[in-house]
């Protein structure tokens, strides 16, 4: 077992489940928990540990597989950290270019210039990755791009056929009773104390 | 032992890429299943099929060499797989960002309309 690879991808896997958390849930009340375990699981992508030393058990297992070695942790790093610094900048650069236009309130010519920076940062920092200079000067990920892409939309429609047979096996609740007379009162009192009558 | 080779290009990495994404979708919508688990929305038929669909290639890839697996592979090979399938969609993002970016550049220009009602009705 290779240390480094269980602790990305339980980080990865951490990351995922906070952002599930946190989009669920009625929009005032949003999990409390989503961004501590999304702070976890960011920090363990980042702080990666060490590869085994030779007198360490993990360490001959390390010879037979292609990402163990440190180049492979070395170029996860690099992938992982720019991909954070462009997709943040990205997301700050967007949150406050909204932020400086007319959407919400008069324009805010120094707020929109911080935002057109940050969106800028982003381009930078995706310039400056050898990693998406390669990709995209090479025909076959290109390819494996596309794929990929046939592979979600086969994968969500598969998903998506799954639940509807999965609402359509379900059995149907029954029809509720009607409203006594009591729960009618009540209702109404609270339809026209909340509505208001003019009283 | 696991051989993770997924360099050569042709139709069978292509298919690669199409099994990756099932397994990287498969995965995360089964984390986010458990973790945001609700009896109401009767998840199980779900979770089960996703983590089938999950399972399977890997299951398929770990044992392809000796027809044997370990607990320790299958985590390797659930490494491999997440770790391209996020990458994949990391390689998007300059082809996202334009977009975004054009979007951007709308919002920056625009000017409040006297009616915000009217004018969403217009569009």
């Amino acid at each position: 077992m290779v240390f480094w690879v269980n602790q990305a991808l339980l980080s990865f896997t951490l990351l995922i489940a906070a952002f599930s958390m946190w989009r669920m849930g009625p929009a005032f009340k949003r999990s409390k928990f989503a961004g501590p375990i999304a702070l976890i699981g960011l920090a363990g992508l980042i702080f990666l540990p060490e590869q085994p030393l030779y007198f360490e058990s993990d360490y001959h297992r390390c010879e037979f597989i292609s990402f163990c070695n440190d180049d492979g942790r070395e170029s996860y790093l690099k992938v992982v950290t720019w991909s954070l610094i462009s997709i943040s900048t990205a997301l700050i650069g967007c949150y406050t270019i909204i932020r400086g236009s007319r959407i919400y309130a008069e324009r805010n010519l120094p707020v929109l210039t911080i935002g057109w920076f940050f969106l800028g940062l982003s381009w930078w920092s995706i310039a400056q990755s050898q990693w998406f200079v390669d990709a995209y000067t090479r025909l076959d990920v290109l390819a494996w791009m596309v794929c990929f892409i046939f592979g979600i939309a086969g994968t969500v429609y598969i998903l998506f056929r799954i639940i509807r047979f999965t609402e359509n096996v379900s059995p149907k609740d029954p029809p509720i009773e009607p409203l006594n007379d009591n729960e009618r009162r009540l209702v109404t009192e609270m339809i026209r104390r909340n509505l208001g009558d003019g009283s | 032992m696991v051989n993770f080779d997924f360099s050569m290009a042709g139709i069978g990495s292509l298919g690669a890429m199409v099994l990756i994404a099932m397994v990287f979708i498969c995965y995360c919508f089964a984390i986010h299943l458990i973790v945001t688990w609700n009896p109401y929305h009767r998840p199980a038929i779900p979770l089960v099929s996703s983590l089938i669909l999950c399972t399977g290639p890997m299951l398929a890839m770990s044992m392809e060499k000796d027809g044997a697996t370990s607990l320790a592979e299958m985590l390797e090979i659930i490494f491999l797989f997440t770790s391209l399938g996020g990458g994949v969609i990391v390689l998007w993002m300059p082809i996202i960002l334009v977009f975004v970016t054009f979007q951007m550049l709308i919002v920056s220009r625009k000017s409040p309309t006297e009616d915000p009602l009217i004018d969403m009705l217009e569009n």
